[in-house]
Order: C-alpha cells, then structure tokens, then sequence
C-alpha cells in the first residue's frame, strides 16, 4: 500500500513536471521583427472562369517592438516602430504605393498586451486618425492576427486552449476568436521554443458611405508559432489566412457577390548580434 | 577689410533669413491657433491635429512650409482667411519634395477657406464636413482635392491646375460657381452619389479626360478599383 501511494506520488510529480509555463518576459527589451504579408483577392465571375479578376499585394516591413513597462499584474506596455517598408500593389498607382509607403515609415504604435497575450488598447502616436474614405493600410490589423493568447495555467504536450479578443483598430469591433494547441517542446541555438498550432476564426463586417462588405462565413486561419520560452517572446509565426466575401459598392449601386481572400503572414524575430 | 565685414555681415543676413521660420504651433485641446502674417513662414514638419475643440484661424499672407511628412487634420473650427494680394500658402518646405495633404475630418463648424494655395500635396481631402473653397487655388497636387461624404461643399472661384487628379466627389453635394479645372491630368471624377450644382463649363484642357463618371471609367473590369483597396485595407 505505501509503495502504490508512492508510486502515485511519483507519477503525480512525473505529469507535473511534463508541464510547461508560457508566460510574456517581463525584463524591459527591444526586439526586431521582419513580417511579410501578401494578400490574394479573386472577384469570381459568375460563370466561375477565366474572366476572374485578381488583386495581389504584398507588404514588407521590418519593426522594432519595445517593451516600455511591465505593470504588477503581469501585463505590459509596447511601443512599435517601422524601421523599413517595402509595399507593391497591382490596384495602386507607382505614386500611390510610394505614399504608402511613406505613410506607413511614420506610423508608430502603442499597445497594452495582458500577461496571457491579450491585446487590451492600441494607441496610436501622434493621435494618427484613419481617414474615413482614405484606403490606406491598418498595420495593427496584421499584428492582431499574429498574437498569440497564452494559456493561464501551466499546459502539457498535446494539451489545447483557446481565447478570443476584439480587434478595434478600424474604429468596428471584431471578435477574432484564436485555438492554440502545444506541439512541441525542444531546444534551438540555446533556446527553448514551444511549438503552438494556431486557429484563427473571425467575421468580417464593416460598413461605411462607400462600401459594406461581410464575409459569407467565418473567415479562417492556420498556422504555426514558435514561442522563446527563455525570452518569453513571440520567435516566429505563420498564418494563412481564407474566406469569401460581399461587397456592395455602395457608389455605383453594385453587389460583388463573390470575392475569394487568401492571406499569407509571416513574421519572424531578427536575432541580434 | 570693410569689404570683408560687409561680406560677414551679408552671410549672417542670410542666415538668419534662412533660418526664420516659426515651427508650427502645438497646444493642447481646446486651444486656438492664430497665425500671423508677421510670424510668417511657418514650418509643419509632422501631423498637426486641430481637435473638435480647438480653433485655427490663419490671416492673409501667412505661408506654412510643409515637411516631407507633414499632414494636417481638420476637425475644428477652421478660418482661413487669405485676400487675392495676399493669400495664405502652403507649400513644401523642399520645392522637390511633396508633403501628406490637409484633410478637413467632420468638422464641427463649416470651414471657412479664402484665397489659399494649396500647392504639392500627396492629396487632399474633405469628409463627412461642410464648408466652402473661396480663390482657393489646388496646383500640382497629385489628388487635388477628394470630397467623400460631405453634405455640402462650394467652391467659389477655385482653381485647380497641374494636379494628377483634380477633383473627386462621392456621395456628396457640391455647388460650384465660376470653377476652373484645366491642365491637370484627369479633371473632375464624379464617383457616384453625387449632387452637382453649377456649371462645369470650365472643365477644360485636361490631358487624359475632363470629366469621368462612376468606376474607374471605360475599362471592362467589373469591381472598381475603390473597392479593391477598401478590401485591401480590410486585411
């Protein structure tokens, strides 16, 4: 009876140890990040041939994410800042992807992440304000996608949870609602890493004087993230990105019933030397 | 040894004329801003924000020298009250460089705008705001002016010259009189929902066409070009 009690003891301690604890760092830092993106549109004729128009953009800027305060309950403050932009469009004009880029050098951001990921407040600097019927691009929209939510409780191989919060950085709420399962544990060039399969599930319904635009269903993603479990740091992270789309021009007095999106991101952490 | 003073002294002219230029002010909300011809020129390196609270009023021949970033949003009272001697600039602080644009943003009182130049901007814009262009002259921007969703905008003797894309109107009421649109690329887009008032007798000269209906005119495509970059920026 003793040795089944302490054997039990030893198998309680044994599951234990097999669990990992994924946690922000909370020791000031600046960190670098390349992340690329490319977004594919397909207007599908009704007959579904070859008379599909496309729309192709690719955007590719590398940042600096800095850590300006860790507050007592574990969340934090971020400040970030493009170093570089390299953005093409077949929709844009060569002065207009030249603005763009431009525009997007200047931005700035500022946000407060919980301690389990959770991104509570963007603050842009310099009180940017999106300008209604102006199409430019919504950085914080890519970042929202990437993030990870972290389990609140220590978590084993195999082991899944899930967390959902409101992306408000069009000035409409959306819920992005993200599945996390842990894959893998292991080590690389002195780094424990955490490998995380990651689902991503949201609406898309947006609305102004010129367009509205929805998604038929859910809007889905898939990808993979690496967590540095020594840094607690986001290492790398991919996501593809599906889903149809109606838009009403509201201009012209048309309905596009059916556009078909496929989004690639990719970011990645730049090692310093 | 005169000669030599007289040339230092020359020098030191030049660079305190060089370098008299007063920054552009920053206040915080509620505040007014009143810029001086006697303070003239000004430079705006970054965005200025003019909160719904706050005031600007510029006086006749007042030049604002813009950086290649700055950007001005207009959400306040705004009077800008050049005279056809004298009017109010705002140009790039680079003759080589274009700079973002001025944007009037639901403005809280219809904005007052008299005899300005608005010279090399990226583009300019007016949305979901009411007020009025007076002499205003729009040159070699590349969107002159873009109005989108505004009840009621008049242009009173504008100009618009050298501008890639001189006017846009979309779901707004626009009421013109004595208007001049010439030697720009492409003229006037009326992009839909639009209410025209006035004679467009003075749209002429422009390159690729002078007045353009709808979506981005004459193609095959099916989905305009707007609704492309409305779904980009949706991503």
């Amino acid at each position: 009876m003793r040795f089944l009690y302490i054997a039990l003891m030893f198998f309680l301690v044994a599951c234990q140890s097999d669990k990992v604890q994924l946690a922000f760092g909370t020791v000031l830092d600046s960190q670098n990040y390349i992340l690329q993106t490319s977004l594919d549109v397909w207007a599908i004729s009704p007959e579904g041939d070859s008379s599909s128009e496309h729309m192709r953009t690719d955007l590719k800027v590398a940042s600096t994410l800095t850590q300006l305060i860790v507050y007592d309950d574990g969340s934090a403050k971020y400040e970030l800042h493009l170093d570089s932009v390299e953005y093409s469009s077949d929709k844009r004009s060569v002065e207009e992807v030249a603005y763009m880029e431009k525009y997007l050098r200047t931005q700035t951001f500022r946000y407060k992440i919980r301690s389990n990921g959770i991104m509570d407040t963007i603050f842009p600097m310099e009180e940017y304000l999106a300008i209604k019927g102006v199409n430019d691009l919504q950085l914080p929209r890519l970042f929202v996608k990437l993030q990870p939510v972290l389990p609140e409780k220590n978590v084993s191989i195999g082991e899944s949870w899930d967390g959902a919060f409101s992306d408000s950085s069009s000035g409409e709420y959306t819920t992005v609602y993200k599945t996390f399962r842990l894959e893998d544990v292991f080590y690389r060039g002195g780094l424990q890493l955490a490998k995380l399969s990651m689902g991503v599930r949201y609406r898309k319904n947006e609305e102004d004087e010129s367009v509205k635009l929805e998604s038929k269903d859910y809007l889905v993603g898939k990808g993979t993230l690496l967590f540095d479990m020594t840094k607690g740091q986001v290492f790398s992270v991919d996501l593809e990105l599906t889903g149809d789309l109606i838009v009403d021009d509201k201009l012209n007095q048309t309905r596009v019933p059916n556009l078909k999106v496929r989004q690639v991101l990719k970011m990645e952490r730049q090692e310093q030397e | 040894m005169k000669f030599g003073s007289l040339l230092i002294f020359l020098f030191l002219c030049f660079i305190v004329s060089v370098s008299a230029r007063t920054p552009f002010p920053m206040k915080p909300n509620g505040a007014t801003y009143f810029l001086k011809k006697s303070e003239s020129p000004y430079l705006l390196e970054d965005n200025f924000v003019l909160a719904a609270k706050d005031t600007l009023k510029i006086e006749a021949g007042v030049v604002v020298q813009m950086g290649s970033l700055a950007k001005m949003l207009l959400n306040g009272t705004t009077e800008i009250s050049g005279t056809s001697v004298n009017p109010v600039q705002f140009i790039p602080s680079d003759s080589s460089e274009s700079w973002n644009g001025v944007h009037f943003i639901s403005t809280t009182t219809p904005f007052s705008v008299k005899y300005l130049v608005l010279e090399k901007a990226f583009r300019n814009t007016v949305s979901h705001a009411d007020g009025i262009f007076e002499g205003t002259q729009f040159i070699d921007n590349y969107y002159g002016v873009r109005v989108n969703a505004s009840p009621k905008v008049i242009f009173k003797d504008c100009l618009f010259e050298r501008n890639r894309f001189a006017l846009s109107v979309a779901s707004s009421k626009i009421e013109v009189e004595n208007l001049s649109i010439r030697r720009n690329v492409f003229g006037l887009y009326l992009e839909g929902g639009v209410e025209f008032i006035g004679s467009q007798a003075g749209i002429v000269e422009n390159m690729e066409a002078d007045i353009r209906h709808g979506s981005v005119a004459g193609g095959k495509e099916r989905v305009p070009l707007s609704v492309w970059q409305r779904v980009e920026t949706a991503f």
